[in-house]
């Protein structure tokens, strides 16, 4: 029986024996021919998956075998830093000694690893190392040598601001974590690796100011994320959706974030933030329910400003959920309280109208937000002209046919412009404006109270990781609300919220001592 | 969810959608004249046309007059010639007839307004000089095409600062009657003809006694009367400084303070008025850089508003009704006195001494010297 006979029969053995058996017991033989065809198995019908043989020059019958995927390595750098020194170099040892020695002396990659599993092997490969079968060992060298491409660093599109730093993530989990280092210089920040999903073992980064992190909450994160058993995560907001407290709840329990500068400042206030290889996005907890109208600029810009326009996000917010119920409540129960003027030229344009208010204004709204999804979905130029077109020609058109009233295309308009304000909040807000346009469709203002104390009771029932987001209890005091309707100065931020960090002095008792 | 099915449903079945009403559905009544015609209510409404144009000149209104027992049994009857509702949650005034406001008194006549629910107790009510307050709508008004709608307009304080009537609400009618000393005296509105048009105009006040109506009062005296009840907001007030010369006064606010004391002839009352103006038109050149000057022309307005003020006081004295209010003055601060006086205060009131003191002061004299 020739060699191809030999591992042919090999392999048929371990089909039939280790089937079954998970990859990580799956230890290597030691001997480079089966090892190296069980791993060619594993990757059967995959030919990105390259083995390569190397001959020692100065040894030829010394002979070592290279795997990895084609397009994830670079492949200068496998040429340079691995196959060129390994055939020149002089080699004396054999077994676990040779792997010692091609270790330290002879590849020029830095970091090199070992491993003895097959699940370790395929993580590694499929993650862009390459792997070396040394003659007569059990182990197998790990060597970074990934050199698949990456998207740039740009501005995330959907966080942009005037002024401030402009980096965004990318999908490099090390990349982005480097992001992080560059902005907090310190052995407290702490950087916890994770993997997830059966299959796609992706690797995720707990990170953490250990002397600022509420150990608790902490805890808390470990004990879900230990738990998560799911093939593979492709985005964090898998994540969200397995480990988040309130999961019916349209509101948001966990932050997210694709601002290396935003992390920075969450770390910095106790939170805690969640990387996840693949994805620009980070997780950030615990989250408060005033996080949902703040805005990383707010920090870089005169606290005048942005405390207005904390206000007007506030207030844009409670606009866009009950100006079209306010107005269906006004409009179809309580007449009265119109005045004289007003009444008159609402009851005018809606004179042939044919359908009840409470349907026209369902009607529009729905429209309108068919309108944004598909100026989101479509490519940028094209999604800018949809939505002109969109308002202006759809609008006025149904107007001049007296489909809708005028009025209903103002309050829809005002409505859509508010809600803007407040991107963080935008999906809780198309359902819950169309609850309490409901309510008030039923009942009136009766009905609006009513679905605007369920929804206070519910966001008061909220909370993140344990921390309520919207605390009620202890005694208040003005530290607490100097960052929540107006964004103070920050010579009067001494602390930290307190519901986030552990330690919550954030500055010296006279931040401007020298203006005494 | 359970619960939150179970909280849809009760939504949904405990719901109010009887109350449900498109604004198309109704008609909008801009204003309701009431008079009495063979022992029935003869009511007649005024309904915003909807149909042509909303520009303030050129808005439409219709009339219809309905007629019944009461004044609800009359409008129900206006649902048999009526497909839309009428939603009277927007009525800008009532008009009330001499007739009906002579013998059927306020309280019975207003007794369904202040019940209904839809209707504003801020609604303004007038009386008409007219025979019939029907007469009144239907009409233009002078600057604006809905009868009810001018009226409302030149009685609402915040639309006219002005001395030539006193707004008197649903509400405010009520409180007037029911406090003890007090009188209600309400807008008069008549027609006014001019190139043969015909159009609202509010003409001094309607005097009651108690609940009824008891006479007009013309509306020369109607901004000195404000004097004695203390709601002056702006007066244009003409007076002969010396032979020949003549001057206007721009009063901007007036302050009147009350009091009353007991003499052995009965009580009297004192009043101060304080009138602070500024001169708008002077018919010759005076010297108005020179205090002097100013101080006599305060003093020349002063007395001669005074007199004016008194004159008006004899005539609320010769209807022999205290429009001014002033046994509300004893009633609020002098209970005993007002319990032995109460019962025939009226009859008293004429024969009541009263003291006026009226200072002017000019604060402007917009300094004009002429050579």
């Amino acid at each position: 029986m020739g060699k191809k006979g030999i591992d042919k029969q090999q392999i048929l053995n371990r089909k039939t024996g280790d089937i079954n058996r998970p990859l990580s017991e799956r230890k290597l033989t030691g001997d480079l021919a089966v090892d190296a065809a069980a791993l060619q198995d594993l990757f059967d019908r995959d030919d990105t998956f390259k083995l390569r043989e190397v001959i020692n020059l100065h040894d030829p019958g010394l002979r070592f075998t290279a795997a990895y995927c084609g397009g994830m390595v670079d492949n200068t750098l496998v040429g340079d830093q691995i196959i060129r020194p390994l055939s020149g170099a002089r080699l004396s040892g054999a077994g676990p000694a040779l792997l010692e020695e091609i270790m330290t002396r002879v590849v020029y990659i830095h970091n090199p690893a070992k491993a003895d599993n097959y699940r370790d092997l395929v993580e590694a490969v499929t993650a862009g190392d390459t792997l070396l079968f040394v003659p007569g060992c059990r182990e197998v060298l790990v060597l970074a040598t990934q050199g698949y491409p990456l998207r740039g660093i740009t501005e995330p599109e959907g966080e942009k601001i005037l002024s401030g730093p402009k980096e965004g993530f990318c999908e490099s989990l090390i990349t982005n974590l480097t992001f992080l280092h560059r902005r907090l210089h310190t052995n407290d920040l702490k950087m916890e690796m994770r993997t997830f999903g059966r299959r796609s073992r992706t690797k995720a980064c707990v990170s953490y100011l250990d002397s600022l992190v509420k150990k608790d909450v902490l805890e808390e994160l470990f004990r879900r994320l230990e738990q998560i058993d799911i093939d593979g995560v492709l985005d964090v907001n898998y994540f969200t959706e397995l480990i988040r407290d309130n999961r019916y709840s349209p509101f948001r329990t966990i932050g997210y974030t694709e601002r290396p500068d935003v992390v920075a400042a969450k770390l910095l206030e106790g939170r805690i933030a969640v990387f996840l290889d693949g994805t620009p996005v980070v997780l950030t907890l615990p989250y408060l329910f005033i996080e949902n109208f703040q805005s990383n600029e707010d920090y870089y810009l005169s606290f005048y400003y942005t405390s207005f326009s904390r206000m007007l996000r506030i207030f844009g917010f409670f606009l866009t959920i009950l100006v079209p119920a306010i107005y269906l409540a006004i409009t179809t129960y309580h007449h009265e309280v119109l005045p004289t003027p007003l009444l008159i030229n609402i009851t005018y344009e809606r004179q042939n109208v044919p359908f009840p208010m409470a349907l026209e204004l369902f009607i529009m709204l729905i429209m309108f937000d068919i309108l944004r999804e598909t100026g989101i979905r479509m490519p940028s130029g094209v999604g800018q002209a949809m939505s002109v077109v969109g308002a202006l020609v759809l609008g006025s058109a149904a107007v001049e046919a007296k489909i809708v009233s005028s009025l209903v295309i103002i309050v829809v308009a005002l409505t859509g412009i508010t809600g803007l304000l407040v991107p963080k909040l935008n999906a809780p807000i198309i359902t819950v404006r169309l609850g309490i346009l409901l309510c008030a469709a039923l009942m009136g203002f009766p009905g609006l109270t009513l679905a605007v104390s369920v929804l206070i009771a519910h966001i008061l029932s909220l909370s993140s990781f344990g921390v309520p987001q919207i605390t009620m209890t202890g005694r208040p005091r003005a530290q607490h609300f100097k960052d929540i309707a107006i964004r103070a100065p920050f010579w009067q931020m001494l602390h930290r919220p307190r519901e986030t960090a552990a330690e919550t002095r954030r500055m010296g008792k006279e931040p401007r001592g020298w203006d005494q | 969810m359970k619960r939150l099915c179970c909280a849809a449903a009760l939504l949904i079945l405990a719901c109010g959608c009887s109350n449900y009403n498109e604004l198309s559905d109704f008609d909008i009544v801009a204003g309701m004249a009431v008079d009495k015609a063979d022992g029935e209510y003869a009511l007649t409404l005024e309904l915003l046309d909807l149909e042509g144009s909303l520009q303030p000149n050129e808005m439409k209104a219709r009339t219809i007059e309905v007629s019944g027992p009461s004044i609800p049994k009359a409008l129900d009857a206006a649902k048999t010639q009526f497909s839309k509702q009428l939603h009277f949650g927007n009525i800008q005034v009532v008009v009330i007839g001499q007739e009906p406001a002579r013998t059927e008194g306020l309280y019975d006549l207003m007794d369904w307004f202040l019940r209904d629910v839809d209707i504003r107790e801020t609604v303004r009510l007038v009386i008409s000089q007219e025979n019939t307050a029907a007469e009144l709508l239907g009409v233009d008004g002078a600057d604006f095409p809905v009868a009810s709608y001018a009226i409302e307009r030149i009685v609402n304080p915040v639309n006219q600062r002005n001395a030539h009537t006193k707004d008197m609400s649903l509400y405010c009618t009520i409180n007037t009657l029911d406090t003890p000393g007090a009188t209600l005296s309400l807008p008069a509105v008549r027609l006014r003809e001019d190139d043969d048009k015909k159009h609202v105009e509010v003409s001094g006040l309607a005097v009651f006694k108690g609940d009824r109506l008891h006479e007009f009062m013309g509306p020369e005296h109607t901004p000195l009367f404000l004097y004695l009840v203390d709601k002056v907001s702006i007066h244009e007030f003409a007076f002969t400084v010396e032979d020949g010369v003549d001057a206007t006064l721009y009063i901007s606010s007036s302050k009147t303070r009350r009091s009353f004391h007991q003499t052995d002839q009965g009580i009297v009352f004192r009043l101060e008025v304080q009138a602070i103006a500024a001169l708008d038109q002077a018919t010759t050149g005076m010297d108005m850089l020179d205090k002097q000057s100013i101080a006599s022309l305060e003093q020349t307005a002063a007395q001669q508003l005074r007199e004016e003020i008194l004159r008006t006081l004899e005539k609320t004295k010769e209807i022999g009704v205290d429009m001014a209010g002033l046994g509300n003055d004893i009633y609020l601060r002098d209970r005993q006195l007002w319990e032995e006086c109460s019962s025939d205060w009226q009859g008293r009131y004429p024969d009541m001494e009263v003291a006026l003191d009226v200072s002017v002061s000019l604060q402007s004299v917009g300094a004009v010297h002429r050579s």
